[in-house]
């Protein structure tokens, strides 16, 4: 359940017109560096800076984002796919498209609420959607016609399917805590043939000669 | 040199031989009637000038200088300047003798960016409905700002006015301080693409050109 705030309860309660836009907040990586790049898109007319979550966020207006689907919502663990079109010219948009690596990127949904006469905004903008970049074709059109950049968002439930493989290397550990080297050695695990009670690294299959038979010795694996 | 956009006055809109000129702000809303016959308005989008030109029936010459910068505004990212040439200056001041030696500034914008101050305009100055204001704000690029005046307003001794409505509402982003343009105050616009028409040239004259425009911000 949302949990609105009294200002945004009482917009919805009043009658009166409306004026709603989405925010759309991508965190694709920098293809160069690997680090993570933020870039926020919305249907306003121009760039705005929202603070969500504390934060300063710049969202760039000016039709870098054309529309949204309807949200759908539903109970339970199923991933939706919610589909988002950005303009394929904008500048920004080209940058987080094809400049950044939005490979599954994380991406936020906010929707922000306007004063229809004075155009303030009213409270924090309050999230919708949270998933990740499912698909991002680039459509270029026929000539003198519009295309759009299609966007396909997996809501965050998608994160629950993710194979226990991918949760269980050296990098996933390392990512969750830097110093972690338990899995350094997890991809090579099966490949390596460690025999019990031979000398591995003399290449040898009887036992060394100054080594009693019988005794334990701590080179041997 | 070559052009660099959005084309002034002078490269532009002086050089078209228009014969008419809508200048309009349309509305951008969702509407949705109800069983009771009531239609329910929501904004949906941004406000925007647009409007259509026509050219008169033109000679050769006139004609090779207006089709010719027609051409150039047709390439990707081209734009203008367009002022409405009906109304270059205030209705108070038609010839824009009083206005030749002022230089009104944006004084405050009000906290519902419906209404303005200016300040810097002659003593006495009257504003009245339909006159326009344009300034320039933001950067990277530079936006330009065209308003028209809602509610009539008259400058103090000091040359500043109070508070006076305009339409579109002001957009974020504008400076206490900065220059206003109250004679021929334009908008960066840009050709709708597939609207223009070139015109058919009879005998001796060109007839039939026109083009229709849309503000852009950026």
């Amino acid at each position: 359940m949302r949990d609105y705030s009294p200002a945004t309860a009482d917009y919805f309660a009043a009658r009166g017109p409306m004026l709603a836009h989405v925010l759309v907040w991508v965190s694709a990586r920098n293809r160069a560096t690997g680090g993570t790049e933020s870039i926020g898109f919305w249907t306003g007319a121009d760039h705005a800076e929202f603070v969500i979550g504390g934060e300063t966020r710049i969202y760039y207006g000016a039709g870098t984002a054309l529309s949204v689907d309807p949200v759908r919502l539903q109970t339970g663990l199923q991933v939706r796919s919610q589909r988002v079109q950005l303009s394929q010219i904008a500048a920004e948009t080209q940058l987080a498209i094809r400049g950044y690596d939005p490979r599954h990127a994380p991406v936020e949904i906010h929707r922000a609420l306007f004063d229809p006469l004075t155009h303030a905004l009213i409270g924090e903008p309050h999230l919708v959607l949270r998933g990740n970049i499912d698909k991002a074709p680039v459509r270029t059109p026929a000539k003198g016609e519009t295309g759009s950049i299609e966007v396909e968002i997996a809501t965050a439930a998608r994160r629950l399917t993710k194979p226990l493989t991918r949760k269980r290397s050296d990098a996933s550990l390392r990512a969750r805590a830097g110093t972690d080297a338990f899995r350094q050695y997890a991809s090579l695990a099966d490949k390596v043939e460690t025999p019990w009670g031979r000398n591995v690294r003399s290449g040898s299959t009887s036992a060394p000669a100054d080594v009693p038979a019988g005794a334990p010795k701590g080179a041997d694996r | 040199m070559a052009y660099s956009f959005p084309l002034t006055r002078a490269q532009f809109m002086d050089l078209l031989p228009v014969q008419e000129m809508t200048f309009d702000l349309p509305e951008a809303m969702e509407v949705s009637e109800t069983g009771a016959g009531e239609i329910l308005t929501a904004e949906l989008g941004t406000r925007l000038w647009s409007g259509e030109i026509r050219l008169g029936d033109m000679t050769p010459d006139e004609a090779a200088e207006a089709l010719a910068m027609i051409d150039v505004l047709r390439q990707p990212g081209a734009s203008f300047m367009v002022h409405d040439i009906a109304r270059p200056f205030p209705r108070s001041d038609l010839s824009g003798a009083a206005l030749a030696g002022a230089a009104p500034v944006l004084n405050a914008v009000h906290a519902n960016t419906r209404e303005i101050r200016l300040s810097g305009l002659p003593a006495g100055f009257q504003l009245r409905r339909h006159d326009y204001l344009a300034f320039a704000y933001g950067t990277n690029p530079l936006r330009h700002a065209l308003h028209r005046i809602a509610a009539p307003a008259s400058a103090s001794g000091t040359g500043l006015t109070g508070y006076f409505e305009v339409s579109p509402n002001i957009r974020p982003g504008w400076i206490t301080g900065t220059a206003v343009s109250l004679s021929r105050a334009a908008c960066k616009a840009i050709l709708v693409p597939k609207s223009v028409q070139p015109g058919r040239r009879r005998h001796t004259l060109t007839t039939g050109a026109s083009f229709r425009w849309v503000q852009t911000l950026r």
